[in-house]
Parts: C-alpha cells; sequence; structure tokens
C-alpha cells in the first residue's frame, strides 16, 4: 500500500488548526495553577502490520479476561492468595483495594470495561506490556477525532488504504454500556467538569455514543435506584453510569465524606444491581504496579493457557533474590514508585547520581513493597515531524479493550511520543504528543 | 445472659431548609454469637425514603434520602438485646484488612518508636497496650475531631474514645495483632462508645482503652471497621449553606 506521508506531513498544520477549533485540549495542574493545553498531533502514523495486530489482540484479549477473573477473585473467594499466586502484601496493601466493594457483583463479572494497556516495541520487534490502566483509563478520543479530520484532509490515503475503520470506537462503547444496562435506564457519563484533563474526552465521547452528559448535581439515587434530573427537573431512570470520578470520590456516603463530585448511596443502587458503573469500583488493585509482575502468572492460573503478551523484565525487591539484583544494578534499572501515578514516580538509576542512587537504595532496603525495578527497554523509535525534519522519539500504545459480553480490541490506540529526546516518559501529563495508530487489515 | 434495652435518638435542626439530603446510617445493634436481638425498632423523619442493608463489613447499614426541602432531620433506633457475656465474635472473614494500618492509625516516627520500646514478654500484648494507651492519654473532650489520626492523638497526649480506640489499634497493628474499630453504647453514659477488638487467632476481644477493661459487661455493639471512617452511626450530606444544631440522646439500661 502507498502510504501518502507527504500529503499528511504537508497538512500537519492544518489538521493541529483544526484539533485547536474542536477544542482537543489536556488540562494540567502545575503548582495549583490549571492550564489547558493543546495535545500537539503528528501526522506521521504508527503503523502496525497485520501480523504484529493479530499477535497483539489474541494477547491483549488474554490479559483483559484474566485481570477481569482476578478482580472477581479478589472481591470473593481470594483463590489466588489462598493458593499462593500473589502474596496477600501486594492485594491489601494496595491503595486501589477498597474492602468497601467485597462481595459486590457486577454484571457478568466484569470489573474492567474499558481497559488501557500499554505498550512499547522493543528494537528487535518484540512486544512489552509496561503498564494495565483499568480504572479511568483516557486517551481514545484522541486518536478518533485526529483520524477524524485527516480523512477529511487527506481522503485519498484512506480510499485505497487497508488502514482499519478506527471510527466505530463509540459504537463498541455504546454497545458495551447497552448490554451493561441494568433496568433499561439511560446510558451517562459523568464528568467531574469543564476543569478535569480530560473534559474534552468526556464530551467528546458523550457526543458520539449518544450517551448523556452528567455533572454531579445531576444523578441522584432514590429507593436503590439512580436517577437523572436535568435542566427541567425531568427525572429519567440511569442503568449505566460511565464515570469518569475516580473511585474515592464516587460516594460520599462511603468513601471520601466531603466529595461533592460522586453521588450519594450510589454504592447500595450499584450493590443492588440497579446500575451499572463503567468501570467498576476497586480496579485498581488489579493495575497496581505491585501486581502487574504477576498478570502473567495470573493467565496461567485462571486461564491455564500460556501468557501471549510479555511484561518487560521486572524485579519485586520484596523478593529476595530480586532485591539482591536490584541493589547491585540500580544503575542500569528504572525504579517506580508503586504508590505513585503519572509518570511522576518513575525514576532511571542512570540519571542519578552517586548520592541520590544511594538515597534511593536506602529507601528500597527501608521499604522493598514500595518500590518495583524494570531493565531499561531499547524501544523502537518512532519518526515525528520536528519543524521541516523528521527525528526519532521514544513512543508507546496505549491499545483500548472493550469487555461487554465479549472482550473485544480497539483496532487503533493512541501513541503517544516524548518530544524530549532524552526521555523514556511518554505521558500526556509529562507533555507529549500523540500520533494516530493505523492497524493494517491485510 | 443479660438484657439490655436501649434507646438511641437524634435530631438535627438547620438554620434554612436544606436541600437534596442523603444519609447511611449504622444505629442498630450488631448480630453476632454476642449478641441477639429480641425487639427492635428505626423510626426515620417522614419524607424519606429508606431501605436497609449490610455493607462491606457486615455492619446492618439503613440509608435513604429525600428530593423535597427539610428543616430537620431525626432518627430514633430502639429495641431490647440479649448478650451473652461470655461469648466471642469469631468471625474471619475479611481478617486481613484488619491486620495493616488504614487511614486513621497510620503509624509516625514516634508511634514506630513507640511500638518497638514494646518488645517485652506480655503475656498479653492487647492488654498491656489498652492501659499504657489509658494511661497515656487524658480524657479531654473537643481537643480532637472524627477526622484526627492517631499519631496527633499520641502528640497532644489527649482526646475522647475514638482517639483512645484509634492509638490502641494502631499499636496493636503494629504490633502484628489485628485490631477493629468499634461502635456502640455503654451503659451510663449517654452517648455513643467506641473501642476496640482484637484477634486472638480464634476470637476477637473487646478491649476498652477508655476505661482499661475488658468489654463483657455493660457494652452493646452497633458496627466496626478499619477505623472510624468505616463505620461511623450516621453519615448525611446535604445542599445548602446552613447552620447545624444536633441534639443525642443514648440510654442503655440493663434489665
Amino acid at each position: 500500500m502507498k502510504v501518502r506521508i507527504k500529503e499528511l506531513t504537508e497538512s500537519r498544520d492544518t489538521v493541529n488548526k483544526w484539533m485547536e477549533r474542536y477544542g482537543v485540549r489536556f488540562g494540567v495542574y502545575k503548582n495549583n495553577v490549571f492550564k489547558e493545553q493543546l495535545f500537539p498531533f503528528d501526522p506521521i502514523p504508527r503503523i502496525i502490520s497485520h501480523e504484529d495486530w493479530s499477535y497483539l489482540e489474541k494477547g491483549l484479549k488474554q490479559r483483559v479476561i484474566t485481570l477481569n477473573k482476578f478482580l472477581w477473585d479478589i472481591y470473593h473467594e481470594k483463590n489466588i492468595i489462598k493458593d499462593g499466586i500473589v502474596p496477600e502484601e501486594f492485594v491489601y496493601s494496595s491503595k486501589g483495594y477498597m474492602p468497601e466493594c467485597e462481595g459486590i457483583n457486577p454484571q457478568d463479572g466484569i470489573y474492567s470495561h474499558i481497559s488501557g494497556i500499554d505498550l512499547v516495541e522493543g528494537k528487535d520487534g518484540q512486544w512489552y506490556v509496561l503498564e494495565d490502566n483499568l480504572r479511568i483509563p483516557s486517551g481514545a478520543s484522541y486518536p478518533m477525532i485526529a483520524r477524524q479530520i485527516t480523512r477529511r484532509v487527506s481522503p485519498a490515503t484512506f480510499q485505497e488504504g487497508d488502514v482499519a475503520e478506527n471510527r466505530n470506537y463509540a459504537d463498541m462503547l455504546q454497545g458495551m454500556m447497552d448490554e451493561m444496562n441494568a433496568g433499561r435506564g439511560i446510558s451517562v457519563i459523568l464528568t467531574p467538569g469543564r476543569y478535569n484533563s480530560a473534559f474534552f474526552e468526556h464530551s467528546y465521547l458523550a457526543e458520539k455514543t449518544g450517551a448523556t452528559l452528567a455533572y454531579p448535581g445531576d444523578l441522584f439515587v432514590e429507593n436503590s435506584t439512580v436517577y437523572y434530573t436535568g435542566l427541567y427537573k425531568e427525572r429519567v431512570r440511569v442503568g449505566c453510569i460511565y464515570r469518569r470520578v475516580s473511585d474515592e470520590y464516587m460516594d460520599p456516603m462511603v468513601f471520601e465524606a466531603s466529595s461533592m463530585l460522586g453521588i450519594p448511596n450510589v454504592m447500595q443502587a450499584y450493590r443492588a444491581g440497579n446500575v451499572a458503573l463503567i468501570n467498576a469500583i476497586g480496579n485498581g488493585v488489579a493495575d497496581d504496579k505491585g501486581i502487574y509482575y504477576f498478570v502473567p502468572k495470573m493467565v496461567e492460573y485462571y486461564l491455564g493457557e500460556k501468557p501471549i503478551l510479555q511484561n518487560a523484565p521486572t524485579y519485586l525487591p520484596f523478593f529476595k533474590d530480586d532485591y539482591e539484583y536490584v541493589l547491585n544494578n540500580i544503575e542500569k534499572l528504572v525504579i517506580k514508585d508503586v504508590s505513585e501515578a503519572g509518570g511522576y514516580g518513575v525514576v532511571f538509576g542512570k540519571d542519578l547520581p552517586t548520592d541520590k542512587l544511594n538515597e534511593l537504595k536506602a529507601l528500597i532496603v527501608d521499604q522493598p513493597r514500595r518500590w518495583i525495578a524494570q531493565e531499561v527497554i531499547d524501544f523502537k523509535d518512532l519518526g515525528i515531524l520536528e519543524g521541516e525534519e523528521c527525528v526519532e522519539r521514544k513512543a508507546d500504545l496505549r491499545a483500548f479493550v472493550i469487555s461487554g459480553k465479549e472482550t473485544k480490541v480497539w483496532k487503533s490506540g493512541l501513541t503517544r511520543f516524548s518530544r524530549n529526546p532524552d526521555s523514556f516518559v511518554v505521558n500526556s501529563s509529562q507533555g507529549g504528543g500523540f500520533k494516530d495508530t493505523w492497524v493494517m487489515e491485510k | 445472659m443479660k438484657r439490655y434495652i436501649y434507646n438511641y435518638q437524634t435530631i438535627t435542626t438547620f438554620s434554612k431548609p436544606i436541600d437534596m439530603h442523603s444519609f447511611l446510617l449504622r444505629c442498630q445493634p450488631a448480630i453476632n454469637e454476642r449478641q441477639k436481638i429480641e425487639n427492635e425498632h428505626v423510626i426515620i423523619s417522614p419524607d424519606y425514603w429508606t431501605e436497609s442493608g449490610v455493607d462491606a463489613f457486615g455492619n446492618k447499614i439503613i440509608f435513604g434520602g429525600t428530593t423535597k426541602p427539610q428543616n430537620t432531620f431525626a432518627y430514633v433506633s430502639t429495641g431490647l438485646v440479649n448478650i451473652k457475656d461470655e461469648a466471642t465474635e469469631q468471625d474471619e472473614k475479611n481478617l486481613h484488612i484488619y491486620t495493616l494500618q488504614s487511614r486513621l492509625t497510620w503509624l509516625n516516627e514516634d508511634m514506630i518508636d513507640l511500638a518497638r520500646s514494646l518488645e517485652h514478654f506480655h503475656l498479653d500484648m492487647a492488654e498491656h497496650i489498652c492501659s499504657l494507651v489509658h494511661e497515656m492519654l487524658h480524657y479531654v473532650p473537643n481537643t480532637t475531631n472524627v477526622d484526627t489520626p492517631a499519631w496527633e492523638v499520641l502528640q497532644k497526649k489527649r482526646g475522647v474514645c475514638q482517639d483512645f480506640a484509634h492509638l490502641m489499634i494502631a499499636l496493636c497493628r503494629a504490633k502484628g495483632i489485628p485490631a477493629r474499630y468499634v461502635n456502640g453504647f455503654l451503659t451510663g453514659t449517654g452517648q455513643t462508645h467506641a473501642w476496640v477488638e482484637v484477634f486472638d487467632g480464634k476470637n476477637w476481644l473487646g478491649y476498652d482503652p477508655t476505661h482499661n477493661c475488658d468489654t463483657r459487661q455493660g457494652y452493646v455493639k452497633l458496627s466496626h471497621g478499619r477505623d472510624y471512617a468505616d463505620c461511623p452511626v450516621c453519615r448525611g450530606i446535604f445542599r445548602g449553606n446552613v447552620l447545624q444544631q444536633t441534639l443525642i440522646n443514648v440510654t442503655l439500661h440493663e434489665l
């Protein structure tokens, strides 16, 4: 297939201008000041071959099905702990474990309806999972809108090519919400409001799925049933809430008592099975950086299959062998603080001066459970357009997996890159950009 | 076996009508190996929808709300409960969550030092911690609030029953003893009380660090959790910028 890269690169400014007009933004808090940034789009797509995709698709399904089984197990029988596969310290001391969710039965046993699995491709062509995001993974809207605009700018590319359609994300989401919907109510997307970093995405997905965009205060519980009340004080039964509010703010009767973002007593409606929460509450226990280490073992435990996808080689100082290895090889490893999120708690041993390295070692000795260490993967760099020049930068891929009655992988994804040539950290909250991801049908 | 009659009533008045009030109560005696309910009634302000259930910690809950503006919120919980003084609870469900420190029991350096100093051999470590906490702290109302963590209590050396309980729980957990927070009634106090249950491998044993005694006589349990935040008697939220005044009256009598 002939990819009209030249046409696309020439159109870069047009696309970015359209995205600005559509309000494709990313809000960030720095030093307590809220700033909205554009999320810079790079016109050179990441292209994933049909062969690679078939492998990834199988692996992603397997991984997400496993993680859903793990979540059910943790909030019910806890067999994986009893059988000694995952040590209980890693489960119960995880911030994401919510004892308030013990014994709740989400429909079809699905906890992670929308999973964002972060992968990188090594120089050797091997893919590695870096992180599972099972709470509120964001980012699908960016490749959706980028594709929509690019198609307008360069229609020929997509007419002739074998690039898989990605504008079906909204249909996948809507289909899943309909399947999960309890009591034939409406589906809503609950946003914390316009100062949330992903507000653009909330409103965009609401528009595309036909779900109602609900703000805090629009939803209330009566007789363990959730209702939406809008401008005209109407009262409409709600069957499914795709909530973009964190677990601890969802119900002030059960979690953070001062939360104004949540829905009082929604946990009782949820426990009674009268409303679906997308994603379920308490998922953080399965995407904890410490639990990540155990995911390949979980695949074998729950499915009796060999894991298809690989983790980056990971060490837990909690285990004695790994502890020795980490302390002896710290200068070549990447160290992650399990209790942090968003790319702030990640340090590369090679970047630290000796005194800082020793400080870090002391911290690891003091609280081994708090840290994981990984080998630095030699990512395959992707070309991005810097001015008129094509330069190589680190990039990752967030693949989106939707789990309703069936588990499906979206044939696209968010490719994020670091704009800083020396940085491996590609989080959008750290100022990177993104690309469209093309999955080839043939 | 002893029989107790209890009556808990509370009325909150608001300076202006409040809107969209929701509540969640844990105001009924627990049912377990020690406690049996002979008779119970709960009365809640009219205009509210209410339902009952059980929370993830095993506590009885009543929850509800109203969309009509309200000037007051009142409820009464009353009944007869039978208590087997010598029986213990033996439920091991979710034991693990009571072995780890929780939000209100986090250890700071001072507490870690204090826990380390308890290395001497004690036949009953929990009992030892109970009397230690009782001796270290002074009962002084209005010096702490419901969100005061145990480390701050240790710093101030004063507090109320909730604070005594949190400090004891923190130290027990630091010594590897599973411990949980208990809310309930105590004869002759006029308000709700808080104490501690520790797990000895088979039984949950009650200790009251405020009074430095066990809880076999005169204690009726309502609920338990990792700390206060898991099992308050009442939680509520409403819209409106108002002043509120709450009157609480508790009686517990042995018959």
